[in-house]
């Protein structure tokens, strides 16, 4: 029981410190997009930012506005964590931690959940720029879930399950199969996970920083690992679906389905360097008028197809 | 042995918090520090405003497709199972009856974004 604890922890610890060198390469990576260096100071090459960055963050000071609901502004961000790293439970390796027949299911649901710790962030801030960058990406997430939902059922039309796992070493390359899938299912991913071109949440232009304004230390480190959090699990199970394979030899696998993992959410910071943001209710109009209706035909497309 | 895992990650989120309080608390409160955020000027007004009904519609018609999806996934399950083609008929026609009902809706004008 006690080595079962262990593994837990040791698997958080690696997931945080992924996330949290991610913020880095983010950083890194828009910078060569901008044709600069980006950050390099606080060692070679700038790799031990992610510790300075923790440590600089977590020891500033506490402040909790006195106009806000105190306990709501304290469990905002711990949910919005919670259900972003519980999200790892379902990580598809040969030796998981558990065992989980319905794990895209449980991926769904963990999805669904998080925006009412958006909502309780930027209501419990009692400040009109938290609470209108909270309704905006709470609208936005929930709006973006349908059309994410419909695609991510799509490639399950040909395989029938909902384990991570069995889908990743099924061996079909949906991308033959479902392409137009998977290019409006990374849109929809983008704008589920609040990246350019659709960070309305917090387009500094507009609302300076969206539902995260009050947010000082504690907050805004919980909610920005959450964030890149999800980015790689998005990433993480674009690549389970879409670009399944299975080699012989399972750890090599894994290793491969890592890389690719890596690969794409190299894809996410791709995108932010070099695509504008544009009007939010232009996203709105997108989504409801132009990705619905596309979702729901491609899943009657793969409906037929999987005959 | 998931529940365990979300139980150490329920620690850990706790232990951040309780590590954040610990490096960062103060006790010289000053009024700017305190009060809320609205570009450096005094609050204009409450921020418990009336919210926009424009969202509420959404929800309602997010709650319409999040049932169709919710309804969807048990056929998902049995895809290996059921391949009859009167199942697969079915399931299309439930589909077109959705995609009827959104293209009803956007007729109607509740899609729009009117700011």
């Amino acid at each position: 029981m006690l080595l079962g604890g262990i593994v837990e922890v040791l698997s958080m610890v690696l997931v945080l410190l992924s996330v949290a060198y991610f913020v880095i390469i983010e950083r890194k990576g828009l910078s060569i997009v901008q044709r600069r260096h980006g950050p390099n100071k606080p060692t070679l090459l700038g790799l031990l930012l992610p510790v300075a960055d923790g440590v600089k963050l977590l020891s500033k000071e506490w402040v909790v506005p006195v106009a806000a609901n105190q306990a709501l502004f304290l469990i905002g961000p711990f949910f919005v964590f919670f259900f972003s790293y519980g999200l790892w439970l379902i990580y598809p390796v040969s030796h998981p931690i558990g065992y989980f027949k319905l794990s895209l299911l449980y991926f769904l649901c963990m999805s669904s959940v998080k925006v009412f710790g958006v909502i309780m962030c930027g209501w419990s801030s009692n400040c009109q720029y938290g609470l209108l960058g909270a309704m905006r990406a709470a609208a936005q997430s929930v709006s973006y879930e349908i059309s994410f939902s419909t695609l991510l059922l799509c490639p399950l039309l040909f395989l029938g399950t909902f384990e991570l796992y069995e889908m990743r070493v099924s061996s079909v390359f949906y991308v033959g199969l479902c392409v137009e899938v998977l290019l409006l299912w990374f849109v929809s991913a983008l704008a589920e996970t609040n990246r350019t071109p659709f960070d309305f949440v917090e387009g500094e232009s507009e609302l300076v920083s969206g539902y995260m304004v009050e947010y000082g230390a504690f907050g805004f480190t919980l909610l920005v690992l959450a964030e890149y959090g999800s980015i790689i699990f998005m990433s993480l199970i674009c690549c389970s679906l879409f670009f399944s394979f299975q080699v012989s030899m399972s750890l090599v696998s894994d290793i491969i389905f890592t890389l690719m993992v890596v690969f794409i959410s190299y894809l996410f910071i791709v995108v932010r360097g070099t695509l504008p943001r544009y009007r939010y209710d232009m996203l709105m109009d997108m989504c409801w008028k132009v990705m619905l209706p596309l979702s729901i035909v491609f899943f009657m497309i793969s409906l037929v197809l999987s005959m | 042995m998931g529940v365990m895992y979300l139980i150490v990650l329920f620690f850990v989120t706790f232990g951040l918090i309780i590590l954040g309080y610990i490096l960062g608390v103060k006790t010289d409160y000053s009024r700017e520090k305190l009060s809320t955020y609205e570009c450096g000027f005094e609050p204009l007004a409450s921020s418990r405003q009336a919210f926009c009904l424009r969202f509420f519609i959404l929800a309602i018609i997010f709650l319409v497709f999040d049932v169709e999806i919710a309804l969807l996934i048990p056929y998902l399950l049995s895809v290996g199972v059921g391949m009859s083609w009167v199942v697969r008929f079915l399931v299309f026609s439930f589909v077109i009856i959705l995609m009827v009902g959104l293209l009803h809706e956007y007729n109607e004008g509740s899609l729009d974004w009117l700011f």
